[in-house]
């Protein structure tokens, strides 16, 4: 039998694309806000931890559970963020912002025929989880970090 | 006949998985609000067998439809179904007490959907009987 997720693979895709890049334009207002020395607004982290949140609720319906494993370990990270448990730091912003990263979503989004990403950008993607799983577990943001709120 | 069921979620990718895994067997007719009153509308001007709806949304919220379906009477007999990210204990016990029928995780599967409905729904025949 077929899986009805296939006819709707593309609402999928067009709504993880409009999240993804969401998301790139508000951590690129994160890393300057902090590189100018701003205070950083709560709801910058809100807007970000809601783009993250809802990329790993439909990430997992669509199958897609390398993306939802990135998004799950980035909104454990920006909910540390938002109760003030960590704070914005360099250390953070070289993990989360790169460009990079935004690249490798939008290169796993593109191959829409099938969720597996192949085994360059699998790996790509558990190193990028197991980055962002270490920053949590160490608890800071990195030198010189400033409180959220 | 066809049940008549409602989705209301903001984002448009749940909603096209939730009429897609449903309408497939043709068994329910799924209509969309994209936003809390896109629901109300649609709630107030038809009779729905079951009604799934998101918890977070950004105007009005899941418990707050489930308020109005409470004492809305054309939405008595619909069953309610309230979906989130997390299903938190505040949450459930509001949506218990607004006339939640059931709860389903994000992400959830397509089984575990279609199940749900089919048991509420035949639930709501034999009580109807």
């Amino acid at each position: 039998m077929s899986d009805p997720r296939d006819n709707v693979q593309q609402e999928f895709l067009a709504e993880a694309q409009e999240l993804v890049e969401a998301l790139s334009r508000d951590l690129l207002l994160l890393d300057e806000a902090f590189h100018r020395g701003d205070r950083i607004e709560p709801t910058l982290i809100n807007e970000i931890f809601r783009s993250v949140h809802t990329l790993k609720g439909i990430a997992g319906m669509f199958g897609y559970q390398h993306v939802g494993a990135v998004a799950h370990a980035l909104e454990d990270l920006l909910d540390d963020l938002r109760l003030g448990r960590t704070s914005v730091g360099q250390q953070l912003l070289d993990v989360v912002v790169p460009a990079a990263h935004v690249d490798v979503a939008r290169g796993v989004l593109r191959k829409a025929s099938r969720p597996a990403p192949g085994v360059e950008l699998e790996q790509i993607l558990a190193r990028i989880v197991e980055d962002l799983d270490e920053l949590g577990e160490s608890g800071v943001g990195g030198e010189h970090g400033q409180p959220s709120a | 006949m066809a049940f008549h069921a409602l989705i209301v979620d903001d984002s448009s990718a749940v909603r096209a998985f939730v009429r897609a895994s449903l309408e497939e067997r043709g068994f329910v007719l799924v209509e969309e609000a994209e936003t809390g009153f896109e629901a109300l509308r649609l709630l107030a001007s038809n009779a729905f067998d079951i009604v799934i709806v998101d918890v977070n949304m950004p105007d009005i919220n899941g418990l707050e439809l489930l308020a109005f379906m409470r004492k809305s009477p054309r939405q008595q007999a619909a069953r309610r179904i309230l979906i989130s990210t997390e299903v938190g204990k505040v949450d459930t016990q509001r949506g218990l007490e607004l006339g939640a029928d059931a709860f389903l995780r994000k992400p959830f599967e397509v089984e575990e959907l279609r199940t749900l409905v089919r048991d509420l729904l035949s639930g709501a025949e034999e009580a109807s009987r």
